[in-house]
């Protein structure tokens, strides 16, 4: 019995009779850095938010760290299971440590306040995300990067057996993006964390993903190791365009080019 | 469906536009002769009209009563801040009796322009009572009668005043409403009354003729009479030590009886006076 | 650079407390001392009092200062909560409909109030309130209803219909006053303008446990509101019961305003600008936030009751166009200094 990690069996959801995910099936265990690869609209979001509790409803099981996500009160779920959305929004001016310090509310009883070690928790999230120095301003000064790097020291803060990530780093550049998956890895393979990341970046998921779920209109199109899935013919069939593989000479990984019309017009002519 | 709704808003428009549209540019004309149907909103005014023996001439009246007996089955004309316009108009009235009103004063400027007189008549003190009652003599040339009425009241009034003379005033309040406290200030008929009934407004700086008032200045001031027109005078038995409560003079009075000013002031102050110094009248006046 | 503001601790919540409920005992104090009779705070202890200064103090301020502090706490409170709900720092407590309710209650219970047999039910004093909280509590429940969508509290929804309901009474009062006497008018205009009316020390007593019951529930939420500032799905993702914190933030909150629409009508301000001032100076924490908005609120309510009782002694001003008057210019000066830098 896979008693941490995820696990994923035949999980369908309809958003209002308009179906979104059907048969779904994927895992992840602990130490592993899963890619959720797929087109715009192909429910990778969806997925994200039905593993984290956020919306209900869906048929088939999903277990998450031992735990049946239908049944599970949120607390015990949020205790052993961490979110980064897409596009964190804030009501009010918090600070970023503030903010970073929500991350324990799962472990914290009623009316208690966060303790010494909590506070030292966030600000080490914060600084392993490069966020340590703007700790004490408010969340709506920083920039969208900014802020995604404090989110994330918040899905640190929860001290997750399980990360569900939904495009985190689409606001970093390229340097950040680095910083932020390397951070991911570590998590994975120091603390043994199971990721599921959803991510848009072909090359990042090559880099940093052990095995890719490719997702196509709600269902599962290819599942397995990376260099598996992003072959040629999956990804021109799922993503609907020309692409370019080659190997990374120098990482050894793959490299996954979209082609531009230009290009794709003069390869049909020669 | 659209040709249906654009049916349905024609039709309030096109009869706005009869009823604004048909008015002449006329300015308002005076009554020519004596005005034979009249609409009155004002229940004092139809009390002047009775014993000005002009009864029958009233053919509706308002909303806001009460009314003499009768013009208790009449028709009423809507209220005086919104008067009835195409009532009064299908009525055929030449004259509306009404008290002052913002709100109305636009529809009066309507009737006017329709050929309909509108005379706005203040009876909220004396001098607008007496003013009232010449003005409805001169509308209605029976300035004799009028006159006539006015002498009398006036008698009544000074017969109130020589009674009450060398009587030593009384503190008293007169209480319109409750919770919140409203009460007659300086300005309105009551506080003349008072006056005139040898008492001493507790509320003489009230910042209105009909004001709300603080219960913590009554308190302080200890009023000796207590009239009480709100339908709720047991409420000052909780303050045992008003001299109104020890003295029990704490009078519990119908609106109609002291609240609408007319031609019935001699009567209402020999009321109040009454009130305020009981025995003062051991019959009641001749009139 | 302004120095940044510390994080919230429990040693750092009972200071403020204290020191809020110390204001609040001076404004309490300030309330007591003041009004159109001659007697004030201090007299109690260097002479004995007449018969009517003692009755001045307890039955007419005493009571009434309580009275402002409960429904200025209630409104600040209940301000908060849906400002954390919402996600709005511009919501009031009014915005959810549940005052439309409650005012057409008591401008219903103003036109039927000289019935007799009514009186006979029910003590005097109490019908417009029982009517205008029965008016509420039905606006509530309506609202939940519709806004109510397969199990779940669509707080957009909730907005919308608090706002077609609040329309929708608006021109239900208007017809009712159309109908209305000339005495019912007057007594319709003034309840809804908002005053803080007199009550015996009895139903003080009761009123207090009505509100004190709810705040209290309200406080205890404090960080689930923080966590909800981050989004409904955010803060379930951080464990929050999101439906059933929204479910009782709506309830409680709206029996706190009804609550004090039906006691004191429709005084404004008092659940936007105490709020807003406290978050402001003192941060977003909940935790914080809460009680002491409901301090707050109290101490703002009783001093601005007291101007209505003293600028114009012995006439009264309706509290509501003290709080107006006050609290509009003051909440533009502010927001005038301060808005930019913030940016929310």
């Amino acid at each position: 019995m896979a008693s941490d990690g995820i696990v994923v069996e035949g999980l369908g959801f309809a958003y209002a009779d308009h179906p979104t995910l059907a048969g779904i099936d994927l895992t992840v265990a602990p130490g592993e850095i899963v890619g959720l690869i797929g087109p715009n609209g192909s429910g990778k979001s969806t997925l994200i938010r039905l593993l984290s509790g956020a919306l209900n409803g869906y048929t088939g099981k999903a277990i998450v760290a031992g735990l049946d996500v239908a049944t599970t009160p949120q607390r015990a779920l949020a205790r052993a299971m961490a979110v980064v959305p897409q596009e964190p929004r804030f009501g009010f001016p918090f600070s970023a440590l503030e903010i970073a310090l929500m991350g324990r509310h799962p472990h914290l009883a009623g009316l208690a306040f966060e303790s010494k070690a909590d506070i030292t928790l966030a600000r080490e999230a914060l600084e392993r995300c490069g966020a340590l120095e703007f700790a004490d301003r408010p969340i709506q000064e920083l920039s969208a990067g900014e802020r995604q790097r404090v989110v994330f020291a918040r899905a640190l803060t929860q001290q997750p057996r399980v990360l569900l990530l939904d495009e985190p780093a689409s606001f970093l550049d390229i340097r950040h993006q680095v910083e932020l998956y390397d951070l991911v890895r570590s998590q994975a393979r120091d603390g043994n964390v199971a990721v599921l990341s959803v991510l848009h970046d072909l090359n990042l998921a090559a880099e940093y993903c052990d095995r890719i779920v490719l997702l196509s209109q709600g269902r599962v199109a290819a599942s397995g190791p990376t260099d598996e899935v992003f072959s040629y013919a999956n990804l021109t069939k799922v993503f609907e365009t020309e692409v370019y593989i080659d190997t990374n000479s120098l990482t050894g990984k793959l490299l996954v080019l979209p082609l531009s019309g230009r290009v794709q017009r003069k390869l049909r002519r020669d | 469906m659209t040709g249906q709704v654009r049916a349905w808003t024609c039709i309030p428009a096109l009869a706005l536009a009869a009823f604004t549209g048909c008015g002449t540019a006329e300015p308002a004309p005076k009554p020519n002769g004596t005005p034979q149907r009249v609409v009155v909103f004002a229940p004092s005014a139809a009390e002047a009209l009775v014993a000005l023996g002009l009864a029958d001439r009233v053919v509706a009246i308002g909303s806001h009563g009460p009314w003499p007996g009768e013009f208790a089955a009449l028709e009423s004309a809507g209220s005086f801040d919104r008067p009835d316009l195409e009532g009064i108009l299908e009525l055929e009235c030449d004259l509306v009796l009404t008290t002052a009103s913002v709100a109305a004063s636009i529809g009066h400027q309507r009737l006017e322009r329709l050929g309909v007189a509108v005379e706005t008549l203040d009876t909220s003190t004396f001098e607008g009572v007496f003013t009232s009652l010449a003005r409805l003599g001169v509308l209605f040339k029976r300035e004799d009668r009028a006159a006539e009425l006015a002498a009398e009241m006036r008698d009544g009034l000074e017969r109130v005043r020589v009674a009450t003379a060398d009587l030593p005033p009384k503190k008293v309040l007169f209480v319109v409403g409750r919770d919140p406290l409203f009460v007659a200030g300086p300005g309105s008929h009551v506080d003349e009354l008072i006056r005139l009934g040898a008492g001493i407004n507790v509320a003489h700086d009230a910042a209105s003729p009909y004001q709300q008032f603080s219960v913590e200045a009554v308190l302080e001031r200890l009023p000796e009479v207590i009239v009480d027109t709100s339908g709720d005078a047991e409420y000052w038995d909780r303050w045992p030590f008003l001299p109104a409560v020890r003295n029990d003079s704490v009078y519990r009075v119908e609106p109609s009886v002291l609240v609408i000013p007319g031609i019935r002031l001699p009567e209402m102050a020999q009321a109040m006076a009454e009130l305020i110094h009981p025995g003062t009248f051991a019959q009641p006046t001749d009139e | 650079m302004k120095r940044p503001r510390p994080l919230l601790t429990a040693r750092r919540l009972a200071l403020c407390c204290l020191g809020f409920a110390a204001l609040l005992l001076v404004a309490l104090a300030i309330g007591i001392s003041f009004g159109s009779g001659e007697v004030s705070l201090t007299d109690l202890w260097s002479k004995g009092l007449s018969e009517r200064h003692q009755a001045i103090l307890f039955q007419i301020r005493f009571p009434r200062v309580l009275v402002a502090a409960l429904l200025g706490g209630a409104l600040s409170i209940a301000g908060v909560s849906f400002q954390a709900l919402l996600r709005n720092p511009l919501a009031d407590p009014y915005v959810l409909g549940v005052s439309g309710g409650a005012s057409i209650g008591g401008v219903i219970a103003l036109t039927l109030i000289e019935l007799p047999r009514l009186a006979a039910w029910i003590p005097q004093p109490l019908i417009v309130p029982l009517f205008a909280f029965a008016g509420a509590l039905g606006a509530l429940v309506l609202i939940e209803r519709i806004a109510t969508v397969g199990g779940q509290l669509t707080v957009y929804t909730v907005l919308l219909t608090g706002a077609i309901f609040n329309a929708f009474s608006a021109a239900m009062i208007y017809f009712i006053q159309s109908l209305a006497s000339l005495e019912e008018l007057h007594a319709i205009v003034f309840h809804l303008m908002g005053r803080v009316r007199e009550m015996e020390i009895g139903w003080v007593g009761l009123l207090a446990v009505a509100i004190l019951i709810p705040a209290t529930l309200l406080v205890s939420h404090g960080r689930a509101f923080n966590a909800l500032s981050t989004g409904e799905e955010g803060a379930t993702q951080l464990g929050v019961d999101t439906e059933r914190l929204k479910r009782r933030t709506f309830v409680l909150g709206a029996l706190l305003t009804g609550i004090a629409v039906s006691m004191a009508g429709l005084i404004g301000f008092v659940g936007l600008v105490v709020p807003h001032l406290l978050r402001l100076w003192f941060g977003p924490d909940h935790r914080l936030l809460l009680p002491l908005s409901f301090l707050g609120g109290a101490a703002f309510l009783v001093l601005a009751d007291t101007l209505a009782r003293v600028l114009t002694a012995p006439n009264e001003l309706p509290v509501g166009v003290v709080t107006a008057l006050v609290g509009g210019p003051f909440f533009l000066l502010l927001l005038r200094r301060r808005g930019a830098s913030h940016g929310f």
